[in-house]
């Protein structure tokens, strides 16, 4: 296996072994090589030019199909990252969204969920890592739980909503909140019967959402969805809101980390007298009640 | 191994070929799944080429290949090929299907880790992944 000093030199040369290796390493809980990385990328003006989108949706209404579209039309280099659920009883994965991707160009991982719920918990990093590996697209597909799938709308400059005719989903979602994180909506399937209904609701219960009709198994309006999806970045941007986002979520990671240091390092500074109250708590010689008030910071 | 998942065995199981056999593949898939890994599966009639993309762009531990037309002669031996030439030479390549004895010797040659037949049990290829990938 190779050192981290070699891998990060070839990442930097574009090596896309690299890239997968470090992800991998990133995946499993180690910042360090996204540290040295961001360090050493020379070019992170145009390297933040990267437009990262989060297509969300119910199982099965087409969004690994719809990116295998995607892919196949937009130019410039695409990274996906494809999140499927881990396997609550086993901790393994099936990971099956590229089937439906296609053979393609793009640089595409499959990410196991690994119980963080409709993202993996490190969906963040392998993002950074894709957007300075030189990305100029990256999207990411969330497991598609259903209700509350807010969690990617903080890790995206926009997100897509995939729905379907008739599927009683956007009653759903209207209750769940993700309409709101919503950027656009593509109405995907648009060749099944039904579909104007569905159409005509969105359009009168969400008039300022662009909603782009799909059929993304032939391929259709595929061209509009991108479009769409540029024209919806570049406007984000005219109004400092892209900017916005990615302040809160760079906030959001330094905090997390923050959090973490933070709780470990007072654990550590008062393990003794933790140790001390236990003791006493379990003797019986203090109330719990009291231990508490006593460690209070 | 740590509660939030740790390093985890990732196995890419491919289809190459015009083969459209797949049962065999997504028993398997599941079977490595239930013993705790991460499996992507290809989908089917992947070009070795492909394959070998996948493998790397996905960072398995391990390529299964099943086949069970006939063709597994030219296709196996092509994807370690490429692994090798893509710089991923440590790729463990097990592979799977309709494959006659001698010809199941010839491929171990050609660095195929080992072959399985019908019948094989998945117990003995998860030990097997287990012992290659961890040593
Ligand atoms: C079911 C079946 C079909 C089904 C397939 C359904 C499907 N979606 O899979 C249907 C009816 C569609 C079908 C069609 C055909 N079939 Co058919 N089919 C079979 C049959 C009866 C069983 C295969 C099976 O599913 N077994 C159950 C699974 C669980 O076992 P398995 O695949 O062998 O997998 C196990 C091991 O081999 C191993 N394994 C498999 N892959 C891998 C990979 C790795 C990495 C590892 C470690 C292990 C591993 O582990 C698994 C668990 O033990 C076999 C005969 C046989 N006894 O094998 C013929 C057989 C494979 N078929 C055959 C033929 C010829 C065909 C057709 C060409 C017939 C025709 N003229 O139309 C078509 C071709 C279809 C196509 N597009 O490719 C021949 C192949 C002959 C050859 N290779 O020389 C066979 C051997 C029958 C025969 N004796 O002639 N078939
Ligand atoms: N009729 C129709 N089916 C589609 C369309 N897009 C995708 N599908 C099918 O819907 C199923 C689920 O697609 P998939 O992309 O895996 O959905 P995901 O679970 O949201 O990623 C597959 O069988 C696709 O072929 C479409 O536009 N029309
Ligand atoms: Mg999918």
């Amino acid at each position: 296996m190779d050192s981290r000093e070699e891998l990060i030199e070839r990442f930097l040369e574009g090596d896309i072994r690299a890239l997968s290796r470090l992800i991998s390493i990133v995946e499993d809980g180690d910042d360090a090589p996204l540290h040295e990385i961001s360090e050493r990328v020379k070019e992170k003006d145009e390297r933040a030019k990267c437009l990262t989108v989060g297509i969300t949706g119910s199982t099965g209404s087409g969004k690994s199909t719809l990116i295998g579209q995607l892919i196949e039309r937009s130019a410039g280099r695409v990274g996906v990252i494809a999140i499927d659920p881990s396997s609550p009883s086993s901790g393994g994965a099936l990971l099956g969204d590229r089937i439906r991707m296609g053979p393609s160009r793009a640089y595409i991982r499959s990410v196991s969920s690994r119980g963080g719920g409709s993202i993996s918990k490190r969906t963040y990093e392998i993002a950074r890592l894709l957007e300075l590996f030189g990305m100029d697209l990256i999207l990411i597909e969330t497991v598609g739980a259903g209700q509350g799938e807010v969690a990617i709308a903080e890790l995206v400059d926009l997100v897509l909503l995939v729905l379907t005719p008739e599927s009683g989903d956007e009653i759903q979602y209207l209750k769940s909140g993700i309409m709101e994180l919503a950027d656009g909506i593509a109405l995907n399937k648009c060749d099944l019967d039904g579909w104007e209904k569905t159409y005509i609701y969105l359009r009168n219960w969400y008039p300022d959402l662009k909603i782009v009709k799909t059929k993304a198994l032939e391929g259709e309006e595929m061209d509009e969805l991108l479009r769409s999806l540029q024209e919806l970045a570049d406007e984000l941007k005219k109004k400092g809101e892209l900017q916005k986002r990615r302040e809160k979520r760079v906030k959001k990671w330094i905090e997390e980390r923050m959090k973490g240091e933070l709780i470990a390092r007072l654990l550590d500074e008062r393990k003794d007298e933790i140790e001390e109250l236990a003791e006493k708590v379990a003797r019986g010689d203090l109330s719990s009640k009291k231990a508490i008030q006593m460690v209070r910071i | 191994m740590s509660s939030d998942g740790g390093a985890k065995i990732r196995v890419l199981i491919a289809k190459p070929g015009l083969d459209g056999h797949d049962r065999g593949a997504k028993v398997l898939a599941r079977a490595l799944r239930d013993a705790g890994m991460e499996v992507i599966y290809s989908g089917l009639k992947r070009t070795p080429e492909e394959i070998a993309d996948m493998a790397i762009q996905e960072d398995v531990d391990v390529v299964g290949l099943s086949c069970l037309s006939g063709a597994h002669m030219t296709l196996f031996p092509r994807v370690v090929e490429l692994l090798r030439e893509k710089g991923a030479p440590d790729i463990t390549v097990l592979g799977g299907g309709i494959i006659p004895d001698d010809d199941a010797q010839k491929l171990r040659e050609k660095g195929i880790t080992a072959v399985f037949g019908p019948g094989s049990l998945t117990s003995s290829i998860i030990e097997l992944i287990k012992e290659k990938v961890n040593g």
